[in-house]
């Protein structure tokens, strides 16, 4: 004879797991905008059946205590990966975008143009070596072209400056998180050390993680007591268990920061080296490799203009029948200006090759064909700053193509983690309904359990 | 497969996103008229348009110098022409005075013409040109010629760029012009300003020497041939000068031609380009209102 209690029991548990069941699945709907939230289902299983003289008695339904959450692990390190690369590239294609805003060249304003113009004003001191007024012209587009040999470097460099301050902020950040993901940590476990699921503290920890891997290349993994580890790929912990190290910022020999790794009694390491994703290695490299190449071949460029005009124009002479000074002042792109004796008084510029007669134009003659001279690495001046304007524009092609190619990649896996663990409105209004049912028909088994015992009773 | 609401709108958006950055990349295209708007846009491209833009503003200032030069040696070509012409006069005075007996009134007037003569062609020896002597080699800021017919200047050469690597000498200087000993006997120290005087003393002379007179005849067509020595000369740097123009204007055309392939957007195809663009958005925006509205909450009671 069965037990009409123990099924009364069974309809009672029924009716507690399907609302158990919508409560989950209401925790679904609610949170599907939610970033970084994986769904959540609750696994049922029937209870073992027992036996009694009358055979198999069956128990009914029971849910888990671990709420199941749809997540694919692996997946999660492959986002966290590529989102390294993903970081670098945007990182690096922002900085060089500015930078190429500074080599300005598809207008006709650009130092290209001021070049020509200098040393055209040269051919016009040829034309007439004595004149006023073309000394005039020549000094004016001489200090036009110097002004902007100043601009572009001090541009260049103010960008570094900018980097820094950026490094500076995603320093703090990662520390910030760091200290999140250790305290995630801390409370995973303590939910879970009973047998519970901490599933929003997970997904609140992988979202940190996501955010410092988009930061700074990471390797992290999960050991058996349910902490992340997260360390720098270079082998320095950020976040062990409970604990987080600290990242700060040191200035180096060149002015800019950096980026260095304390460890618990305070000792700091140089990890900038090390660097090799994420944002972080994206401005690094910008600012060690590609400013500093830029700027390297526009001082080479300027320092030799200065030499070789400098060079000529003190062999030759000025309206006063005297050698000429230099006609330059300064040793890099940055400081390059026109001295100041002839800022003052154009009569010193020398244009004579054999005196300071006012037909002689042989030094003007030999300045202005410097133009056209094979100077600097196989190339004329103008060649040499063509072939830098070239590689500027190269160098943000290539950093926009990675990163399109990278965004693609993580959208791509992205969409892959929303197939597996994104919450579809459609599938659970369906299980609402589903469970619903459930609950209705467990309710009418309940009446039904109590109907037959008042009939039972009113024998 | 499944499919999770928040896949369909990121799905949506990225799409719409990729889209319209097609479309402003081709309005930027249409509004500029030009291909390379960025260095980025073409790195190669934006090397070779540089390199064709300073070889057009080399041309530029090349064609300035040319007309500068050309402008000199025509009105030099205009002075020497006068002095050729006045010197002629003078050896034709010279003959006419030195055949038959003359009355020693005409060679009166005689003197006096070739006293205005020599006046004339040291005043063409002293042309100025934009406040330079022209004759005077490098020291331009003096007369060329002395009154007393001395040279004054130097034999500096006064070049001008006309091409890489080219240049062109355009002065002619006084000791070319007017050479000492040529015309005059050599040995005597004298240019064509001594022959001028010699001719007019000896017109001036009392008792008048005929052969003073016809002396100088042939020291007068020497000079008169040295004049148009030099002309030649100066002749053949401006034909130099007139074939360097023309062959800058037609390298002109082709490097312009060439700049506007490298950096000019056809209009009209990008116009077409903008046209498609904007279609793509407008059926992209489309679909992805009909694809973001119905959900099963639609159709559950």
């Amino acid at each position: 004879m069965s037990n009409l209690y123990g099924l009364l029991n069974v309809g009672q548990v029924a009716l507690s797991t399907q609302q158990k069941a919508i409560d989950v699945t209401g925790n679904n709907i609610a949170n599907v905008n939610t970033p970084g939230y994986s769904r959540q289902r609750l696994n049922m299983e029937s209870v073992d059946p027992i036996k009694d003289s009358t055979g198999q008695m069956s128990m009914g339904v029971r849910a888990n205590i671990k709420i199941q959450r749809m997540y694919d692990q692996f997946l999660g390190f492959q986002i966290n990966n590529e989102n390294q690369s993903l970081g670098r590239w945007e990182a690096q294609k922002n900085s060089l975008e500015r930078i190429e805003m500074i080599f300005d060249e598809t207008s006709n304003n650009g130092l290209s143009q001021s070049m020509g113009d200098f040393w055209n004003a040269w051919h016009e001191i040829v034309n007439n070596p004595s004149g006023h007024v073309e000394r005039t012209e020549l000094l004016a587009k001489s200090q036009t072209m110097t002004g902007m040999f100043n601009k572009i470097a001090s541009d260049l460099e103010q960008i570094g400056k900018e980097i820094d301050i950026n490094i500076k902020g995603t320093v703090d950040e990662i520390n910030l998180l760091s200290r999140q993901a250790a305290d995630l940590n801390q409370k995973i476990k303590q939910v879970e050390v009973d047998g519970h699921s901490a599933n929003e503290f997970r997904d609140q920890r992988d979202v940190v993680l996501k955010e410092i891997s988009n930061l700074i290349d990471i390797n992290s993994f999960e050991d058996n007591q349910g902490n992340l580890i997260i360390s720098t790929s270079g082998g320095h912990p950020l976040v062990e268990g409970v604990a987080s190290y600290e990242l700060t910022t040191e200035t180096n020999a060149d002015g800019h920061y950096n980026v260095e790794w304390s460890d618990s009694d305070g000792n700091q390491t140089d990890i900038t080296g090390n660097i090799s994703g994420g944002k972080l290695k994206g401005w690094i490299e910008t600012r060690d490799v590609e400013i500093s190449d830029y700027l390297n071949r526009m001082d080479s460029l300027a320092a030799l203009i200065m030499t070789e005009v400098n060079d000529l124009h003190t062999d030759g002479y000025d309206l006063n029948n005297d050698l000429g000074g230099n006609f330059f002042s300064g040793d890099s792109a940055l400081n390059m200006a026109v001295s100041s004796a002839i800022r003052a008084d154009t009569d010193l510029i020398a244009a004579g090759s054999d005196s300071g007669d006012p037909g002689d134009n042989g030094n003007a003659l030999a300045i202005a064909e410097l133009q056209n001279s094979v100077l600097i690495d196989n190339t004329t001046f103008d060649g040499y700053y063509n072939s830098i304007v070239s590689d500027v524009g190269s160098s943000v092609k290539s950093s926009e193509m990675n990163y399109n190619y990278q965004e693609a990649i993580v959208t791509q896996l992205d969409n892959y983690r929303e197939t597996v663990s994104g919450v579809s409105i459609d599938e659970e209004m369906i299980n609402l309904v589903k469970f619903q049912h459930a609950y209705d028909a467990a309710a009418k088994l309940i009446s039904t359990v109590d109907e037959m015992l008042a009939t039972l009773i009113n024998i | 497969m499944r499919v999770s609401t928040n896949a369909i709108y990121n799905t949506i958006t990225n799409n719409l996103f990729r889209n319209s950055a097609r479309l402003l990349n081709a309005q930027t295209k249409v509004a500029t008229e030009k291909k390379i708007n960025k260095l980025s846009d073409d790195p190669i491209g934006i090397s070779k348009a540089l390199d064709y833009r300073k070889r057009l503003g080399s041309i530029d200032q090349y064609k300035n110098n040319i007309a500068k030069g050309e402008n000199k040696i025509q009105i030099m070509e205009t002075t020497l022409d006068m002095i050729t012409n006045l010197l002629t006069d003078a050896k034709d005075i010279a003959m006419d005075q030195s055949v038959g007996s003359t009355e020693s009134s005409n060679r009166a007037i005689a003197a006096e013409q070739i006293d205005a003569i020599r006046e004339q062609v040291l005043q063409l020896a002293n042309t100025r040109i934009g406040g330079e002597y022209f004759f005077a080699g490098h020291k331009t800021r003096k007369p060329a010629f002395l009154n007393n017919g001395d040279y004054d200047g130097d034999t500096g050469e006064i070049k001008i760029i006309i091409n890489e690597n080219t240049k062109v000498k355009i002065n002619i200087t006084g000791e070319d012009l007017f050479p000492i000993d040529n015309p005059a006997p050599p040995g005597t120290g004298l240019n064509v300003f001594g022959v001028l005087d010699k001719l007019q003393d000896a017109l001036e002379a009392d008792p008048y020497d005929k052969s003073a007179i016809s002396n100088q005849i042939n020291p007068l067509a020497k000079a008169r041939d040295q004049v148009n020595l030099v002309r030649a000369g100066s002749a053949s740097a401006f034909q130099q000068l007139k074939t360097a123009d023309e062959h800058l204007d037609r390298f002109k055309l082709r490097l312009e031609d060439m700049l506007s392939k490298t950096e000019d957007a056809d209009l009209a195809q990008a116009i077409v380009e903008l046209q498609f663009e904007e279609r793509s958005y407008e059926a992209s925006l489309a679909a992805s209102g009909r694809v973001m509205q119905p959900s099963l909450l639609n159709f559950l009671k």
